[in-house]
């Protein structure tokens, strides 16, 4: 309760600081030095990617990262500067390096928690769940949490303890401005449904369900999404093709994978070719993005649909 | 032909004996055909399906989708289960070992390698033809098996180990490329899992004149293969060509296998069941098998599949080829006590022994590498810099030791056990493919680490090790209520492993093609890493493995006393059944022990003890504590190694161990003459 109560109010104050913000990008972290009480950290890092996509959305650039060049393939944005340091693979982030670093704080997704006391040896260790769990099985169950939501509050707690509370209420007062410019710009597609996917092989997809952070973009942008029963915890699904002639009205806009469904299209594959949208050229290729990354991930899916989804209408891309 | 079979080979054995198995055939019948009338139900009304299956409006999409999903389904399900029933019946008459099935030699495996590398680095080859690169995978481990057996006459132990280490070694390299490429590779987790669903005839019409003219050839082979199923020198002395028969028959089974699992993915299970339960059906000679095989194969897996295909659609997308361990592990379990016990494959008895020369010399040699090598691992590191050793007494080097120690401690005794557990296990069946994942313990670990891992938000060290100790656990108890019956020891236990592990391997299966982001986790720690060890848990193992080693004098005796027979160990004084008790809680223990430390991917278990036989060490004692030195020593290089080569990424202990050993095994196995 208390949680919302700071939040709102900083976005109150941050409105202004926002626009300053906004004219200086690059110059994020200065400002908020000047400004914060707690002084920020310097050297934070980051264990997981969402963490990472997370504080590089702040202007933070973390001092390390698992995975770099997988990250560039499959997060993409916000990019990673070259001096990050590899810190090994997601499921084992390298302690020894970590320790030789010397960091101030380390940024984690709780799935690392058996870590927690290795690492508080290293330094000070502060969770960050960008994705929200309804109840404490982590099945899909009847209390939809709203994930943009979530993870707005995820990043202002994380900002703060960090040092960045402004950075944050900034960046998120940003985020609902651009949510509503999107909306508008995207008010023709109002009501449209859209089948959102990422094909998996000629036969199989995953489809993004309606307990999906990407649900909430939906919601915010007034679209509605053609596949309506919930997903797994991270509200996906992995259905065959044919699923997708349900709704045949619906416009499929896949996520990923540019060049194996430009290959599945041009290959005429026989279930994918009598999918309506298909059929009708309503198909719309997006880029890669981080389907658990909490506000910035929804962000990105915003823009790309901003600028992809009016380009779409009657073309086929690839 | 089951009465006949009863009436001439086992005038002892009357009708009543034979009532379950027959109940339970019919039974499996009438539920088979009534869930595909479900299933026909469910899609059209009746008066439309002749139409639909002949000729389909093309204009309603329900009759295509009968027409050309559900249709083909079916018959591809039959033709897989058939094929790979067949397949199954031939491995194991030919290596003279229930245990053997299709995946034992590496096929699935084989093509499963060369999938996940065509697909990380060669994308453009599958749109060539995903069938021929599975294909060729299969053909290389093939050929890798019978290369490295040949010189040994293809006789049965030797195929068997190596078709089962090439089939390791190819899950190892691909488990490899899973931790580093998992994103990448969803699609292949799906073929991996045994997905049936069609999209039009071309699967059904590709297998079904293909594994037709398989299956005639195998008529063919009937005669040459009855003569193969009796000892070498009894073939040869009836005129046999005993290679290049059993070469033929290799051949045709893996072919068979091949391209059922290049067409529908790996279908588990099926291959080790299916004539498993045909010979609990009666079929007991060769010809029966062959026939009834095939069609127990065939009805398992159709029906699993119709099952599958009824349940709501969420849960629809379960494989049905990991699904056939759910119906088919329950069925093997029931009808396991009437399994005629095999005949054990004891190594001495059918090679020739060579006796080291100074046990003594090499034990304490071994002894002594084990601080050496601690040392080495604890202070040779790499840093973003490069190498370094750790001399100074600074707080970084301090920091440094306290994260080593454990792991390296942890990865000793992990290796250790799991060699211990595995020699015991080796001695106590006569089994050569014995290992302890083989006995499904580890495999209960795993499973109560994955349901925690799905159950809790964020699980702790302490809650991990608890819930795969409850797992092991588990398994445990079931396993030792199962061998206290008079019927369960031996073989029909390592069975029952079997079928416990295939149900975490359909488990494996969901989970791997869900797409779920804590995938990488689990990944690593099946691979075998040491990463989350901390040092109370590696003084934990030094203790279990303390106490396991000061029993190696105790159970000696056991062993050496056990293989010899029932009357023999009892008139020398052995409780037989109290004996393999206390082994198996041994055994239990160490696995569980070691499985919570470095994950369930424990080649080690199956290689130290073989290392300490071909190294010379045949009399018990002696191999028990050689191959818990050797498999210490080889996952504690393992793990610095794995710690330091791609530095700051690092290659789980268990991973590198079974990448460095398999060779390694291989070349003793193919130089031994």
């Amino acid at each position: 309760m208390s949680d919302k109560t700071t939040l709102s109010t900083a976005r109150l104050i941050s409105r202004r600081r926002l626009l300053c913000a906004l004219a200086t990008a690059p110059g994020w972290p200065l400002l908020a030095h000047a400004a914060s009480s707690t002084p920020a950290m310097q050297r934070i890092a980051a264990l997981d990617w969402a963490s990472a996509e997370n504080l590089l959305a702040l202007g933070i650039t973390p001092l390390t990262l698992p995975e770099i060049d997988r990250y560039r393939q499959l997060v993409m944005a916000p990019a990673v500067p070259d001096n990050v340091h590899e810190l090994g693979l997601r499921s084992e982030p390298n302690m020894e390096l970590l320790q030789a670093l010397r960091p101030d704080v380390l940024v984690m997704n709780p799935e690392l928690a058996p870590l927690q006391r290795q690492l508080e040896q290293i330094a000070p260790v502060v969770q960050f769940e960008a994705q929200g769990f309804a109840g404490d099985l982590r099945l899909a169950s009847n209390q939809p949490i709203d994930q943009i939501e979530h993870g707005s509050q995820a990043l202002q707690q994380l900002a703060s303890q960090l040092g960045y509370g402004e950075q944050a209420a900034a960046y998120i007062a940003d985020a609902s401005r651009q949510f509503s410019e999107a909306r508008a710009t995207l008010a023709p597609y109002a009501g449209r449904p859209l089948y959102l996917i990422s094909l998996i092989d000629a036969r199989r997809t995953l489809v993004f369900c309606s307990n999906s952070l990407f649900q909430d973009v939906f919601n915010r942008l007034g679209l509605r999404n053609a596949w309506t029963t919930p997903g797994s915890a991270f509200g996906h699904l992995t259905v065959t093709l044919d699923q997708l002639a349900a709704n045949r009205e619906a416009v499929l806009v896949n996520i990923g994978n540019e060049r194996l469904v430009q290959g599945a299209l041009a290959m005429k594959i026989p279930v994918l070719n009598s999918l309506p949208a298909v059929q009708q050229k309503r198909v719309v290729l997006l880029p890669q993005t981080l389907f658990y990354g909490g506000l910035p991930s929804a962000l990105r899916l915003t823009q790309l649909l901003a600028s992809r989804l009016p380009l779409a209408e009657g073309a086929l891309h690839g | 032909m089951v009465d006949h079979a009863v009436a001439s080979n086992a005038p002892l054995r009357a009708t009543p004996v034979r009532l379950l198995p027959a109940l339970l055939g019919v039974g499996a019948l009438l539920l088979c055909v009534l869930l595909i009338w479900a299933n026909f139900q469910r899609q059209l009304p009746g008066t439309l399906w002749w139409q639909a299956i002949t000729q389909p409006d093309t204009t309603a999409t329900d009759q295509v989708m009968l027409h050309f999903t559900y249709l083909p389904r079916l018959v591809v399900a039959v033709l897989a289960g058939a094929a790979l029933a067949l397949a199954g019946a031939i491995f194991q008459h030919l290596l003279r070992n229930p245990l053997a099935e299709p995946a034992t030699l590496g096929i699935s495996a084989g093509a499963q390698l060369a999938l996940s590398i065509a697909t990380v680095w060669f994308p453009a080859a599958l749109y060539i033809g995903k069938l021929w690169v599975a294909m060729a995978g299969a053909g290389i481990a093939l050929f890798a098996v019978m290369g490295l057996a040949w010189r040994q006459g293809l006789s049965p132990v030797t195929v068997t180990l190596t078709g089962l280490i090439v089939s390791l070694y190819c899950s190892t390299l691909s488990a490899v490329i899973a931790l580093f490429n998992h994103d990448m590779l969803i699609g292949l987790f799906l073929w991996g899992a045994g997905y049936l669903d069609q999209n039009d005839w071309s699967s059904a019409l590709y297998l079904l004149p293909r594994l037709s003219v398989l299956a005639l050839l195998a008529l063919v082979l009937l005669r040459p293969l009855t003569i193969l199923g009796l000892d070498d020198s009894s073939a040869r002395s009836l005129g046999v060509p005993v290679s290049w028969f059993r070469f033929a028959a290799l051949a045709l089974s893996v072919a068979l296998t091949a391209m059922t699992v290049a067409v529908v993915g790996v279908i588990s299970f099926i291959g080790l069941a299916a004539p498993a339960v045909a010979r609990l059906l009666g079929a007991r000679r060769l010809g029966q098998q062959l026939l009834w095989s095939p069609v127990c194969g065939a009805l398992l897996l159709l029906t699993t599949d119709q099952l599958v295909q009824l349940l709501p659609t969420t849960y629809r997308a379960f494989p049905t080829g990991a699904m056939t361990a759910l119906l088919g592990a329950p069925l093997l379990l029931v009808l396991l006590p009437r399994l005629k016990e095999a005949q054990p494959l004891l190594h001495s008895a059918s090679q020739a022994v060579r006796r080291v020369q100074r046990p003594l010399l090499i034990t304490l040699s071994l002894l002594l590498l084990v601080p050496v090598l601690l040392w080495v691992a604890l202070c040779a590191g790499h840093d973003a810099s490069g190498w370094h050793w750790l001399a100074s007494t600074d707080e970084l080097s301090q920091g440094l030791l306290q994260l080593r120690y454990p792991r390296a401690v942890a990865a000793f005794c992990g290796g250790a056990m799991l060699a211990l557990a595995g020699g015991i296990l080796q001695r106590m069946t006569g089994n050569p493919m014995a290992a302890p994942e083989v006995l499904g313990i580890a495999s209960g670990a795993m499973l109560g680490v994955i349901v925690l891992m799905f159950t809790a938000v964020a699980p702790t060290r302490a809650m991990q090790i608890g819930a795969g100790a409850a797992g092991a656990l588990l398994v445990l108890l079931g396993m030792l209520l199962l061998s206290r019956r008079e019927h369960f020891s031996g073989s029909r236990l390592l069975l029952a492993g079997v079928a416990i592990s295939s149900v975490s391997g359909l488990i494996m299966a969901v989970l791997k093609s869900a797409q779920d982001p804590r995938l990488g986790q689990l990944l690593s720690w099946l691979a075998g890493s040491t990463y989350h060890v901390v040092a109370a848990e590696a003084l934990w193992s030094v203790l279990v493995l303390l106490v396991g080693m000061a029993l190696i004098p105790l159970i000696a005796r056991w062993l050496t006393l056990l293989p010899l027979g029932v009357q023999t160990a009892a008139s020398l004084g052995l409780n037989r059944r109290a004996a393999s008790l206390s082994l198996l809680l041994l055994t239990a223990i160490l696995t569980a022990a070691a499985t919570i430390s470095v994950g369930p991917l424990s080649f080690v278990g199956l290689m130290g003890p073989h290392f300490a036989r071909m190294a010379g060490f045949q009399r018990a004692g002696s191999q028990l504590l050689v191959a818990t030195l050797f498999g210490g020593l080889v996952l504690l290089v393992s793990d610095w190694l794995g710690r330091t080569l791609i530095f700051p990424f690092q290659i789980p202990a268990g991973l590198l161990a079974a990448i460095i050993g398999g060779p390694f095994l291989l070349h003793l196995i193919a130089r031994r003459t």
